[in-house]
């Protein structure tokens, strides 16, 4: 799965988007800001989620109108199967990379 | 609905007009559940910080908006693309081109910033509006006149009995010798009351002025403090001046901010008028002793012509003018710089000139109109090889419309990048520019908003006079004509030479305005004022012991290389009532016995004074030609007048001297009477000598301080005065003369274009007639004949117009030149020989062209 390259904020939302079956915009933010604990600004995860949708990782429908939403729609992001796949490879590529990093108190204390 | 907060309108307008349609629904809805959730958790005005900085985030959403959504945005950069092309295929003529759109909207912009200064002047001021200066008017008879100024005593009374008068200040100038260290340099003071400051906005640095009503307080401005050397903090506080041949100590209360340069008012030494009070006892009581500026601030919504009025009851309650109206009124002070009806002085500074406003301003719109004219007529040359790029455009299914659009938007690439190399001309321009417009332009602060906004309206402008008509012509053009290649304009192109008329119309008509000037101020600087100002010092110092003037002037002819020399005072002004109740106007001096002969004036009549006549100093006066001529007088000689000034009254005539300029050399001469005696006290000690060195000034200051010492020598050579007289003039001389190369160059440059153009065009034609067996003498013949049809239609409406407005400009001077034949036909001669020439220079590739190379094209 090396065609997709994915920044380290695309990662961060593709994973929080699958975390639910479906989550929109202001959502994705609370969850961020709670797991990451940095605050983060909607355009920007408007332009992140346009980017992984074109890339095909995550599909987006619309909602219903509700009120607190000044009467807008909300647009529902999913991620698709291959998102799921991708995710799951960085991560677990990542896993197996991190395995070979020693143990600090054992080797970086003797050098 | 009503119980969410709703985010700030204004960004929500913004956020819709940049996002796309298919991202707004989300985006907005996302945003302003945010903003609920924020305002809740973090209040609201964070909420309301974070709602504008993420719309500010969208803004990159509009590159996709115009990419995807506008397909007029779509074409303009398409045109942009295209147009930039074109400039760059045709590099030559694009330079030529921009360069002189970049000289004419230079131009343009540097008479915008004088004209727009010119007016911007007084205007900034909280209370502008409001505030007004007093001004009088009397008449008598048929006679009236309107001038500016009030008492002192009407500054005190009239605020105090019209209560609509919101803040009230008496403003007076004030000189003073100044003592700096061990220096004395002389000092501009102003005088003014606590009303000023509130008027004028005056800004604190340090102190107030609420006890400036003490006759020993002063404040200072910022500059005024540092030439003192009052450090900011008032801790050194003293100024010592130099009154009445005494130093008095003045404390300084306050240092203000300077005053802008575009206003009348720029005091830097500010004295309370307690003071003047204190020294000018006689003169705080008289209601009609007209000798300071009085302003006002009115109530909102107050009519001047109630407060006039009362202001004319309070006076004619108080004062008894007999058979002469005296009505008082208020001028505007953002009028005050620019009213030529009213005098300036007394702590107003000098009054811009409308004549120089008038000429800039038509100048500048010239430069750009001829410029543009230019910039229209290559480009109508140049895109004849556009044709069919227009064509190809019309059948994708371009409407005339966008092809307009098309060519206007190349004209705005043109006339965008003059304007920025505008900038760097301006930057060229400017300090010879503001030599002679008497401003203190600096580069670096001419850049304000108002400036910028001028160089876009200029921009504007441009680009439609530029562009029109390339953009009409191109946009009416036959479609299928265009693609079978008849590249030919159609009609004959009336436009294209009409605007080559309308520019050498303009040249012809700046070329005689500029040699009717030369004329004029030549003849004014060889006028015959009356005087001979050549070797001749005026050396200021008031004395008033009889002793010392004898003593100081026997002292100063035992000087070497000095011829005479005169102790006189000023002209003034006063009115007497004649036997049959008249009142008479006239001025007034007090001379010796060598006033005439050092001055270099003529008696027509009569003799001068005798200093071995007693009489001569009691009972003698001498009077000028025009006197002689106001009175009616057949034999003035030995005719006694009413005249009196204090003690000196009805003295009879002894002498007639011929007119002589001693005021203004704008303004006719006035009558004049001239004496011995009475009271006025000299102060103008005019030295005649054989040749002006430094060794005589030297020698002469030597004397002068010897007697009035520490007083600096303050002296000035009469002919500079005569030739500052002339200033305005040589300055509006220096403007037009630049300002006139400028358009005639660039009228030239658009011949150039024109007739280049229609040569191209013509090579093939020029051709066959060479083959079959034209002279290059008869094809010069031809084309001359062509243009200069043009021209002389140009050069006689220049000239109509010319003669016209000079006429009247010529009739504002008292002495004035006639235009005459010579400017004449030296302006249309100079106009036909540069067209010649550069008609020439374009010819010339036609005359020697090698008829094969442009026939065997085909």
């Amino acid at each position: 799965m090396s065609d997709y390259s994915l920044g380290t904020l695309e990662e961060t939302i593709l994973i929080i988007v699958l975390m639910k079956e479906e989550s929109y915009g202001v959502e994705i933010a609370k969850v961020y800001e709670s797991h990451v604990g940095q605050s983060i600004s909607l355009p920007a995860i408007h332009v992140v989620l346009k980017r992984l949708e074109k890339k095909g990782l995550v599909k987006s429908a619309f909602g219903e109108p509700t009120p607190e939403r000044g009467g807008k729609r909300k647009k529902f992001y999913q991620g698709t199967p291959i998102g799921y796949k991708v995710a799951k490879e960085m991560q677990e590529r990542r896993s197996k990379m991190w395995s070979f990093v020693p143990n600090p108190s054992t080797n970086y204390g003797l050098i | 609905m009503g119980s969410y907060k709703q985010p700030p309108y204004w960004a929500l307008k913004v956020l819709q007009k940049v996002c796309p349609p298919d991202l707004i629904e989300e985006v907005e809805g996302d945003l302003f559940e945010a903003y609920q959730w924020r305002s809740q958790e973090k209040g609201q005005a964070y909420a309301k910080r974070q709602y504008i900085w993420e719309v500010m985030r969208c803004l990159r959403y509009f590159r996709i908006k115009i990419k995807t959504q506008n397909s007029d945005i779509m074409l303009i950069q398409n045109y942009l693309k295209t147009g930039f092309r074109f400039l760059w295929k045709t590099k030559g003529y694009s330079i030529l081109n921009i360069l002189g759109l970049a000289l004419g909207i230079a131009i343009c912009w540097m008479s915008y910033i004088f004209v727009s200064d010119e007016y911007s002047y007084d205007s900034f001021y909280t209370n502008a509006d409001q505030t007004y200066r007093i001004k009088a008017f009397m008449s008598r008879g048929d006679a009236s006149k309107a001038f500016a100024g009030s008492s002192y005593i009407m500054g005190e009374e009239f605020p105090a009995q019209i209560p609509q008068i919101e803040y009230a200040s008496r403003y007076k100038s004030g000189y003073f010798l100044a003592k700096v260290g061990q220096e004395y340099i002389n000092q501009t003071t102003h005088y003014a009351d606590k009303g000023f400051f509130e008027m004028f906005d005056v800004s604190f640095l340090i102190g107030t002025a609420s006890d400036f009503s003490n006759p020993s307080n002063i404040v200072l401005s910022e500059s005024a403090a540092l030439r003192f050397n009052i450090p900011l903090d008032l801790s050194e506080n003293i100024v010592t001046l130099v009154g009445g041949g005494e130093e008095i100590s003045f404390q300084v209360t306050g240092i203000y901010e300077d005053f802008p340069t575009n206003t009348s008012i720029r005091p830097e030494f500010l004295m309370p008028f307690s003071y003047w009070a204190e020294n000018n006892q006689s003169r705080t009581t008289i209601w009609f002793d007209i000798n300071m500026n009085t302003f006002f601030t009115l109530a909102e919504g107050t009519s001047i012509e109630t407060i006039s009025t009362k202001m004319t009851e309070v006076l004619l309650a108080n004062d008894d003018f007999e058979n002469t109206e005296v009505a008082m009124g208020l001028q505007p002070l953002t009028e005050i710089h620019l009213d030529p009806n009213l005098g300036t002085g007394n702590g107003i500074n000098a009054r811009g000139d409308n004549e120089l406003i008038v000429i800039s301003m038509v100048i500048g719109l010239f430069c750009l109109l001829i410029a543009c004219v230019n910039y229209a007529n290559f480009a109508v040359g140049n895109y004849l090889v556009r044709i069919r790029e227009v064509s190809v455009r019309k059948v994708f299914g371009a409407e005339k419309s966008a092809v307009f659009k098309q060519f206007i938007t190349e004209a705005f690439i043109s006339a965008f990048i003059s304007l920025v190399l505008s900038v760097a001309l301006l930057y060229l321009l400017l300090p010879g520019f503001s030599e002679y417009a008497n401003k203190s332009y600096e580069f670096s602060s001419v850049f304000n908003l108002n400036t910028i906004l001028g160089g876009v309206v200029i921009l504007i402008t441009a680009t439609l006079l530029a562009g029109i008509y390339p953009a009409l012509l191109l946009s009416r053009f036959k479609t299928v004509n265009g693609l079978k290649g008849k590249s030919k304009l159609g009609g004959r192109n009336y436009l294209s030479r009409g605007l080559v008329t309308l520019q050498f119309c303009i040249a012809v008509f700046l070329i005689t305005g500029l040699l009717t000037l030369n004329k004029q101020l030549d003849y004014l600087l060889k006028y015959d004022i009356g005087y001979e100002g050549e070797n001749l010092i005026s050396v200021f110092r008031p004395m008033n012991d009889p002793q010392i003037h004898a003593t100081f002037k026997n002292e100063l002819l035992s000087i070497s290389g000095i011829e005479s020399v005169s102790i006189a005072s000023g002209f003034n002004g006063t009115d007497y009532v004649q036997d049959d109740g008249e009142r008479v106007q006239v001025r007034h001096a007090k001379i010796d016995e060598d006033y005439i002969s050092t001055m270099g004036m003529t008696l027509v009549a009569g003799r001068n004074f005798d200093p071995e006549i007693a009489l001569d100093y009691t009972k003698a006066c001498i009077v000028n030609e025009a006197f002689v001529k106001d009175r009616g007088l057949d034999n003035p000689i030995g005719t006694q007048i009413n005249f009196n000034y204090g003690e000196f009254e009805k003295p009879t005539i002894i002498g007639v001297v011929k007119n002589f300029n001693f005021q203004s050399l704008h303004l006719p001469v006035e009558p004049l009477v001239l004496y011995m005696g009475g009271y006025l006290n000299p102060y103008d000690t005019q030295i005649k000598a054989a040749d002006i060195n430094q060794e005589l000034i030297a020698a002469i200051e030597d004397v002068h301080r010897e007697f009035f010492s520490p007083y600096p020598l303050s002296y000035t050579f009469a002919e500079d005065d005569i030739a500052a007289q002339y200033e305005l003039e040589s300055n509006i001389q220096r403007i037009t003369q630049g300002g006139s190369i400028i358009a005639i160059v660039l009228s030239c440059i658009g011949l150039m274009g024109f007739v280049g153009t229609q040569i191209r065009q013509k090579l093939k034609e020029v051709s066959i007639r060479k083959v079959i067996g034209a002279e290059s003498r008869e094809i010069l013949t031809m084309f001359l004949k062509k243009y200069f049809a043009l021209l002389g239609i140009g050069v006689v409406i220049g000239l109509a117009a010319a003669f016209y407005l000079l006429q009247n400009w010529l009739s504002n001077y008292p002495q004035h030149v006639s235009i005459g034949a010579g400017i004449i036909i030296t302006s249309v001669l100079i106009t036909l020989a540069v067209a010649a020439i550069t008609i020439y220079s374009q010819l010339h590739r036609a005359m020697g062209l090698n008829p094969v190379k442009y026939l065997k094209e085909e």
